[in-house]
């Protein structure tokens, strides 16, 4: 591997290795406040896209002004789908399966709506920037840029906000005792649902700055539900800088496998590497076993 | 504990084995069958999933690696698919084993389910990806139905896609085995220690219970059982694409089945393919709404029907007692 | 006036208390004095909306408070100190103190609450920027009592404040509740030594398989003849084992 070939894909590695961290943190966000495995992540990723295609190519708004709006309906439905589906299911014996399930379900169902709706042709979306700026010397498209940035800036942002906000202090009490976070005045049911929105809006978020570059079609939610998954068992299942963590060494290790073996067999490698952390660091890699 | 109702399963049976002196026409047969092979897959599935207390969202792969091993034996070593679909069950039902060991050492729920469907992922993608041998996506063809037999009283019986009746008796006996087993074992005092498991795994090994030894058990049987009837449908169906039979939509399917007919019972299973399969047929213009429905199904019978409608049998019939629960679930009461 | 008149509780189908009464009044030490597994968590619970009543009321004076909110129960100046197990692990010392006024109601008095639990629990400088998880049982204790404090209660209920905790910081809490007693808020707590806790009450109750059995003031309580065979005569048998959880 020649050294420019190499810094290419280290480049590349990190714009996928933003994104996977920032569809991993959704799902950590989500499976650290209230252990729940959320299967329909990848289709609110879907719809935020499909979002982004009907808003600025139908409707004629302004790119960034549909991006945003598709994030924000994106959140609210997320939030809409908690309260009807999820949260009924929270006391009840067996939530841990029955929120999966429920979960799935949904996610065949998006699925299927958006089929019957839309299609399953390819539809494309326009950057946001063309053009292209070297680094070193590589020349990197502005929109994959643009990826990195976002994903990187959302995620620093959210940090903070765990970290500082209001909102975010009774997010991380909410996670750890839920009770104690009630008895000093959190509303914790309200809470866990904003958080599903917050955890479904990353999704969304990282949907529409990646639709110009993959399309957008109603299947496309699947992988990176699956990536999700894989960022975040690598990180410790429900750790927030875990994910982002494992997200970034995941995107970076298949952009240079891809390289040294044909990418058809990249998956396998991300699923049997997810098989074997769980076997034998369930804590994931960084985790206290 | 109630016993089993063995002369209602024999007159079940009896009644299913007539069924084709009503419907004889071939896609009828094929319905037929068709909720035959499901209510044998979901039946194991539940077996790991409701009895055992293991989530696994995997099983796909068991149908499909019994499928495409099947096929292939009987392709290119020329085994008989008589022989072939037991070598592939038992293939199947190894890889099964593999995928119980990094299951025994977690009880989490989204570990469990992580784990199965990366195991199912990969199975998927490397028969996907071997097309010097499956052919990936364009689909494997070419693959033999079984040899034709001649059976005492009834004379020569043909496998043929014109000629379904072996394939529905084959299934049927499938079925009747398969059920008569579950029926048995559930009230045994293995099923009792598995139902001890699932309950509350401390408790069940504090009694002594090799918990590692029955779930390794229960993945063997499930993917022996899930491995044999995709051996089955292959020689049934003699065309097999990766996505048809190691999808996730197979599971999705069998989920909503057992989820619909009531998970954690035997008969659940069976109700939930029955109805599924022959409601989804007769909508069949309304083919594209398959996963919809299916999709619908889980997402309503989770909500509002957590016990499916074998707890229906139990709220029409008040004097039946409800599922048994284990003295370690009350004890666990908030 | 907090009154808890004929409270039952159940846990599916087992129930767990038998129509318990008991009361505080502003500014008192009210004690809940049982064995292991009589109940005494499960009052404070349904006081505060945690765990369900299935049948009794509890009022603040005069207005219900059963069917309040758990999280709406500092608008009603009544907080809980839950076991020192269920501080925010992996928030610091200084982020679960904070949290414990974050309820609107907690905000006016922040800075001097912020203050007096400083002066009360050195720890809390000392360790501000530790996770809570990784403070000794002690020091946890402390904090969750800071954190309490915070929400600026006038009903304090204390579940199991002493539990598995050394003689000294028995002692220092013994301290802690008696300031707190001195800024006029009432306190309930609940504990398995009926010296320690009918000396420090005005009130108290012994609680049984789920039922009071015996009420009176804590002078009262030290010389019930009951009290005194029963649970007094083994801690005197025991005497010099010190504090044990």
């Amino acid at each position: 591997m020649s050294a420019e070939v190499f810094f290419t894909q280290i480049l590349n590695g990190l714009v996928s290795g933003a994104m996977y961290a920032l569809i991993g943190a959704g799902v950590a966000l989500i499976y650290g406040t209230q252990r729940i495995l959320n299967f329909a992540q990848g289709e609110f990723f879907m719809l935020a896209a499909f979002g982004l295609f009907l808003l600025s190519t139908q409707v004629g708004l302004p790119l960034v002004v549909s991006a945003v709006c598709a994030v924000i309906l994106v959140a609210a439905f997320a939030a809409l789908v908690y309260r009807a589906a999820i949260q009924p299911l929270m006391n009840r014996e067996g939530w841990e399966f029955s929120t999966i399930a429920v979960t799935l379900g949904i996610a065949v169902l998006l699925q299927n709506v958006a089929f019957l709706l839309w299609g399953e042709k390819y539809q494309t979306v326009p950057y946001f920037i063309d053009g292209s700026i070297a680094i070193a010397g590589i020349a990197m498209p502005l929109q994959r840029v643009l990826v990195f940035a976002t994903c990187v800036g959302v995620i620093v942002a959210m940090t903070l906000f765990l970290k500082y906000s209001r909102l975010g202090w009774a997010i991380r009490a909410t996670a750890q005792q839920p009770d104690a976070a009630a008895v000093v005045g959190v509303p914790v049911q309200r809470i866990r649902m904003l958080t599903f929105a917050i955890g479904c809006g990353l999704a969304a978020i990282a949907a529409v700055v990646l639709a110009p570059i993959y399309a957008v079609n109603p299947w496309i939610g699947v992988p990176h539900l699956l990536k999700g998954f894989v960022v975040v068992i690598m990180g410790g299942i429900g750790s927030f800088p875990g994910a982002i963590l494992a997200g970034f060494v995941l995107g970076i290790v298949e952009a240079i496998g891809i390289t040294l073996t044909s990418s058809e067999w990249r998956d396998v490698i991300a699923f049997a590497a997810v098989i074997l952390v769980i076997w034998l660091r369930p804590a994931g890699l960084l985790g206290k076993s | 504990m109630r016993a089993p109702n063995w002369p209602l399963f024999l007159v079940a049976m009896l009644a299913i084995a007539l069924l084709p002196l009503v419907f004889r026409n071939g896609y009828a047969l094929h319905i037929m069958i068709l909720a035959l092979i499901y209510a044998i897959f979901a039946q194991a599935w539940n077996l790991v999933t409701g009895f055992g207390g293991m989530k696994t969202f995997g099983h796909q792969a068991f149908f499909g690696m019994g499928a495409y091993a099947s096929a292939l034996l009987s392709m290119q070593a020329g085994l008989s698919p008589w022989i072939t679909i037991w070598i592939a069950a038992l293939a199947t039902s190894l890889a099964g084993v593999l995928i119980a060991l990094p299951v025994l050492r977690i009880r989490s729920v989204p570990h469990i389910a992580i784990v199965t469907l990366a195991f199912a992922e990969i199975v998927r993608i490397i028969v996907s990806n071997l097309r010097g041998i499956t052919r990936g996506e364009l689909g494997l063809i070419g693959i033999p139905g079984f040899d034709a037999l001649t059976l005492p009283v009834i004379g020569l019986v043909r496998f043929t896609p014109a000629q379904k009746l072996g394939y529905f008796y084959l299934a049927w006996l499938l079925f009747a085995v398969v059920t008569a087993g579950f029926l048995a074992a559930r009230n045994s005092a293995h099923g009792m220690r598995v139902l001890a498991m699932r309950d509350g795994q401390d408790a069940a090994e504090s009694l002594g219970v090799n918990i590692a030894a029955y779930k390794i058990a229960l993945f063997f049987i499930s993917a022996f059982i899930v491995g044999l009837i995709g051996a089955f449908y292959a020689h049934y169906i003699i065309v097999l694409t990766p996505s048809s039979v190691l999808g996730v939509d197979i599971m999705v399917l069998v989920i909503a089945m057992t989820l619909v007919g009531g998970i954690g019972t035997v008969a659940g299973p069976i109700v939930g393919a029955v109805l599924l399969v022959v409601s989804v047929e007769l909508m069949r213009d309304l083919g594209q709404y398959r996963m919809l429905v299916y999709g619908g199904l889980i997402v309503l019978s989770v909500l509002y029907f957590p016990n499916g409608l074998a707890s229906l049998a139990d709220r029409v019939r008040p004097w039946r007692r409800a599922p048994e629960r284990s003295l370690e679930q009350q004890d666990n009461q908030p | 006036m907090l009154e808890v008149t004929d409270l039952d509780v159940h846990y599916g189908s087992t129930r767990i208390l038998w129509n318990v009464s008991l009361r505080v009044a502003p500014g008192e030490i009210a004690a809940i004095m049982g064995p292991n597994g009589s109940g005494k968590s499960t009052i404070l619970k349904a006081i505060v909306g945690l765990v369900k009543a299935s049948g009794g009321t509890v009022t603040l004076d005069g207005a219900t408070l059963l069917g309040v909110p758990t999280h709406q129960m500092l608008a009603r100046r009544v907080g809980l100190i839950m076991e020192r197990r269920c501080l925010f692990p992996a928030m610091t010392v200084m982020e679960n103190v904070r949290m414990g006024a974050f309820h609107p109601a907690a905000a006016a008095g922040f800075d001097e609450n912020l203050a007096w639990v400083r002066q009360l629990f050195p720890v809390i400088d000392q360790k501000a920027g530790v996770a809570a998880g990784q403070l000794s049982g002690g020091q946890q204790q402390m904090v969750a009592i800071a954190r309490g404090l915070m929400g600026a209660p006038r009903y304090l209920m204390m579940d199991e404040p002493f539990l598995g905790l050394s003689p000294k910081i028995v002692d220092q809490i013994a301290e802690v509740m008696a300031a707190v007693k001195a800024r006029g808020i009432a306190v309930v707590f609940n504990e398995q030594n009926a010296h320690l806790s009918f000396s420090l009450a005005d009130r108290g109750y012994l609680l049984e398989s789920g039922r009071i059995v015996i009420e009176g003031s804590g002078m009262g309580m030290l010389e019930n003849e009951k009290i005194r065979q029963v649970y007094l005569g083994v801690e005197a048998a025991r005497a010099g084992d010190g504090h044990v959880g």
